[in-house]
């Protein structure tokens, strides 16, 4: 893939808005930066089918950002329980606790 | 992000979906170097060896205040903690911010409020209990009615300037919330006391 160089005015957009929306998913959700990034990529492809003119964009943005990191986290989880279901049966209790978030593992540590 | 840039929203989001369609974008400072940075950070905060004057808040510093709040979250419970969270709290809010249009400051502050206050001695329980006691005042259900009326006491003066006869107990009610509130909103109570004063100081009134 080519390195992305941004025009001018795609520059403000990178700094605006699609970095901070990175951030979210990757504080706020525990995500990769390389996650967190396509998660706000598909985000953007929502907005321009869905994303109502008039609307509160910024709100409807940080709502999808976070529907969809919830989404790419608990298919993670699920994943992780299948493996180990699958790849080691006697070992599924150790990601009974994959979907739950940092905080609350941390709780119940 | 004003009215007028949300309108533009999708256009500018097209226009950013075409252009990156095919490039690998950079999404910033990775976790793990932001929260090997944080450690630093926070070292250097409670140090008092770096100071908010210092910092320039670029992408690359927000996601090591982000980083920060992980690494406080994941410290022990107790006072050290406690300390390190208002170190944390104290400079964040001393940042000067030009350009936050998600309010990532607030939330990094709330969230670190947050943390500071279930490490806080005796936990965030304790901090809920003396903030409920600031309630109560001997009387509480009447200190906290009282409060909850307070917009309603200028209106309540300008009823009695309506009056011709001006009942005692009305009065006295009336100086008594006038008291309660003077700690808790004295600009309206001066204003209030003023308008008091010149009705009780009208000669073409009776009172009693």
């Amino acid at each position: 893939m080519r390195q992305l160089r941004l025009a001018a005015e795609l520059e403000g957009f990178y700094r605006q808005l699609f970095l901070p929306l990175v951030r979210r998913a990757t504080w706020r959700h525990g995500l990769c930066k390389e996650d967190a990034r396509d998660v706000v990529q598909d985000a953007f492809v929502l907005a321009v089918v869905k994303l109502r003119a008039g609307g509160n964009a910024r709100a409807w943005l940080m709502s999808t950002v976070d529907h969809l990191a919830t989404n790419l986290r608990r298919k993670g989880a699920r994943r992780a329980r299948l493996e180990a279901r699958w790849l080691n049966p006697m070992d599924e209790s150790e990601v009974a606790g994959a979907d739950m978030d940092p905080e609350a593992r941390r709780r119940s540590e | 992000m004003s009215t007028e840039q949300e309108h533009e929203v999708v256009p500018a989001i097209r226009e950013w979906l075409a252009a990156t369609s095919d490039v690998e974008i950079p999404p910033g400072m990775s976790r793990e170097e932001a929260r090997w940075r944080a450690r630093e950070f926070l070292a250097a905060v409670v140090a008092g060896t770096v100071v908010p004057d210092q910092v320039e808040v670029d992408d690359d510093f927000t996601d090591i205040l982000w980083a920060s709040i992980e690494e406080l979250n994941g410290k022990p419970l107790g006072r050290q903690t406690f300390d390190e969270c208002d170190c944390f709290y104290q400079f964040v809010v001393a940042l000067s911010v030009e350009n936050d249009p998600f309010d990532e400051r607030d939330e990094v502050l709330h969230r670190a409020a947050r943390i500071g206050w279930r490490s806080a001695p005796g936990g965030l329980e304790a901090v809920l209990e003396a903030r409920a006691a600031t309630w109560k005042h001997g009387d509480e259900r009447r200190h906290r009615e009282v409060c909850e009326s307070a917009d309603q006491l200028t209106e309540r003066i300008e009823a009695l300037t309506r009056q011709q006869v001006l009942e005692l107990p009305e009065i006295r009610e009336t100086c008594a919330r006038l008291v309660k509130l003077s700690n808790i909103c004295p600009s309206m109570v001066a204003s209030a006391t003023v308008a008091m004063g010149t009705l009780l100081g009208s000669q073409d009134r009776r009172i009693g």
